[in-house]
């Protein structure tokens, strides 16, 4: 496995650069709700180039719905967001298309598709976006499946392969087009720690090496401490944190303090039905003796 | 005063959402029959192979359970019906009835009932589970269209078999009536052909077909449709399956209402036979 494996395609590679010195991602005043759900608030920044961002905060508070306004998989109601200059919801399929060949995702899913091979899976966005012939095609999703160490699961089907395996087709498909930005939905839920080293070695050597921007939602604070050059944290719609991984560190917001030490206690509050719950098996007595122990 | 303007305010935001749901199945359905048609030439939009896969899943497959539902249906019409007409008239009559009723309307809606739970149910699953899982999501940022891929495919081929499934089925009701009236009742091969030819033209077949191609469009955009919005985990799958067949089945069952009452209009007008 060699971090350094590049294969220069002309066709592939002219729409994945970024063009300008400017920021990879721009969102500017992104609002989402579903419903009476007011998931997204006003939300506004930039994402420099060749960098690792690390987006957090509890589960349910709205970061694959972010993603998912990032990559034009959804509309916001209000607000807009540049991937390197390009409106990704323009109205343009040219602008869109234009902006979408500029990332790829890895989904909290995979999202390989089960009737295709490993394999087939990663030549998809090769054949959608070039007209390479079907030899070179094979080459490179080779290349790219042995990057991630797969490269002798290529004929396997989605549903023979672990969940690490997944991760690891479903990264490679995210890179087949040598894209300059890549988003990564959880990357290493369910796997052990191994395998979550192996991801973050994925992750970081790219774009160390290749000045690849990546964004990366994770709840796995070694992996945090690994990989991002800044971190943000999520909570009812808007980023309480934003900083190096070291500010998270010695941050005295309560928030933060509490997520980071998986405190049930606190202002992000456990589910309502979990505290009575708590509190009618081990008793209100107990709880307070708990918050009162240092 | 409070409660009125709510009763409107609820009311017009239902009829907003029905609208907004109309218009977006809409605009589904007319990707669908686009890509579908677009496909045949270009082979980016979908992979050729999926036609087949499909062709085979939703045709070849098909074929045993609409030949054998097929025969019964005709056979029990014949046995049900015959007593009753032999009480009016002759006997040799139920070759016109089942002859007219198979190919107009049994045929067409009992093959397209069949057809909605073998093939309708299994794009519904098929595609809420690839929803769920992101995988519609993750051909959409990959630049592939999703209704192209995944609809367009399974229109072709379910607008292609359900009116070949539905000539399988008329043919075997036809056959189970013909062995169950000469077999059972001893009407003879001569009078059942009379019959048969004085009652049944070319237009009842046509008609019958031309319906059946009606009822797959509705199927697959049904069924790919509920398909394509399951939101959730794997338990909203077999509800908007079992959604998804329910809406099929009233959709089928009403427009054949309606083409029939279309048909009448233009054969007094004598515009068809
Ligand atoms: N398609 C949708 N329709 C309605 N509500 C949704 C939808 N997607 C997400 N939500 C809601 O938005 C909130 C944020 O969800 P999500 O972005 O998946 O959270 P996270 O990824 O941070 O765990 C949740 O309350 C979820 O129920
Ligand atoms: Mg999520």
């Amino acid at each position: 496995m060699s971090g350094n494996v590049r294969i220069e395609l002309p066709q592939a590679r002219k729409d994945s650069h970024l063009r300008s010195g400017g920021p990879a991602i721009t969102v500017r005043n992104l609002d989402k709700s579903y419903d009476d759900n007011h998931v997204l608030d006003d939300l506004s920044f930039d994402f420099e180039r060749g960098k690792v961002y690390v987006i957090m905060g509890p589960s349910g508070c709205g970061k694959s719905t972010l993603l998912r306004q990032m990559i034009g998989a959804e509309h916001p109601d209000a607000g807009e967001v540049l991937i390197d200059g390009i409106d990704i919801h323009s109205n343009s399929r040219r602008l869109r298309d234009e902006a979408r060949r500029k990332f790829g995702v890895l989904f909290q899913s995979s999202a390989l598709l089960n009737g295709l091979t490993v394999a087939e899976n990663v030549a998809l966005p090769i054949q959608r976006h070039t007209d390479l012939p079907q030899s070179t095609i094979d080459l490179m999703v080779k290349l790219k499946l042995e990057l991630v160490g797969m490269g002798n699961a290529l004929d396997k089907y989605p549903y023979e392969i672990s969940g690490g395996m997944k991760k690891r087709a479903g990264l490679a498909r995210a890179i087949a087009l040598d894209p300059a930005i890549v988003f990564y939905d959880e990357p290493s839920a369910g796997l052990d720690p191994v395998m979550i080293g192996v991801i973050d070695k994925l992750i970081k050597d790219p774009t160390s090496k290749l000045g690849i921007t990546s964004v990366v939602i994770t709840h796995e604070m070694p992996s945090i401490f690994r990989i991002a050059d800044e971190v943000l944290m999520l909570w009812n719609g808007r980023f309480v944190f934003r900083g190096t991984p070291e500010a998270l560190r010695n941050s005295t917001d309560p928030l933060v303090r509490q997520f980071l030490k998986g405190d049930p206690e606190g202002p992000i509050g456990a589910p309502r039905q979990l505290s009575e719950l708590s509190e009618r098996l081990i008793g209100p007595s107990a709880r307070d003796a708990r918050s009162a122990t240092p | 005063m409070a409660a009125p303007t709510k009763l409107i305010s609820d009311l017009g935001a239902l009829v907003n959402r029905y609208i907004e749901v109309l218009g977006a199945a809409v605009k589904f359905g007319g990707a669908a029959i686009w890509y579908g048609v677009r496909g045949i030439f270009n082979r980016r939009i979908y992979p050729r192979h999926d036609l087949i896969v499909h062709m085979d899943y939703t045709g070849a497959r098909s074929t045993p359970i609409m030949v054998l539902l097929g025969f019964l249906v005709g056979a029990s019409l014949v046995i049900q019906t015959t007593p009753s007409i032999a009480r009016y008239g002759p006997a040799e009559l139920v070759a016109g009835v089942v002859g007219v009723s198979v190919l107009r309307t049994l045929g067409p809606l009992l093959a397209a009932i069949i057809f909605a739970g073998r093939v309708g149910a299994g794009f519904t699953a098929e595609l809420g589970t690839m929803a769920v899982s992101e995988e519609i999501l993750a051909l959409d940022t990959m630049g592939i269209h999703p209704v192209g891929y995944l609809v367009a495919p399974r229109f072709l081929a379910a607008v292609l078999m359900l009116p070949a499934c539905t000539v399988l089925f008329d043919l075997s009701a036809l056959i189970g009536g013909y062995l169950a009236g000469t077999m059972q009742f001893n009407i003879s091969h001569e009078s059942w052909m009379d019959v048969t030819k004085q009652f049944v033209n070319l237009s009842n077949f046509t008609f019958g077909l031309a319906k059946s191609v009606v009822f797959a469009i509705i199927i697959t955009l049904v069924c790919c449709y509920k398909g394509f919005t399951v939101r959730g985990s794997g338990m909203e799958v077999g509800r908007a399956t079992m959604q998804a067949i329910v809406i099929s089945l009233i959709l089928i069952i009403f427009s054949d209402f309606v083409m029939s009452m279309v048909y009448n209009f233009l054969s007094k007008l004598g515009i068809v036979e």
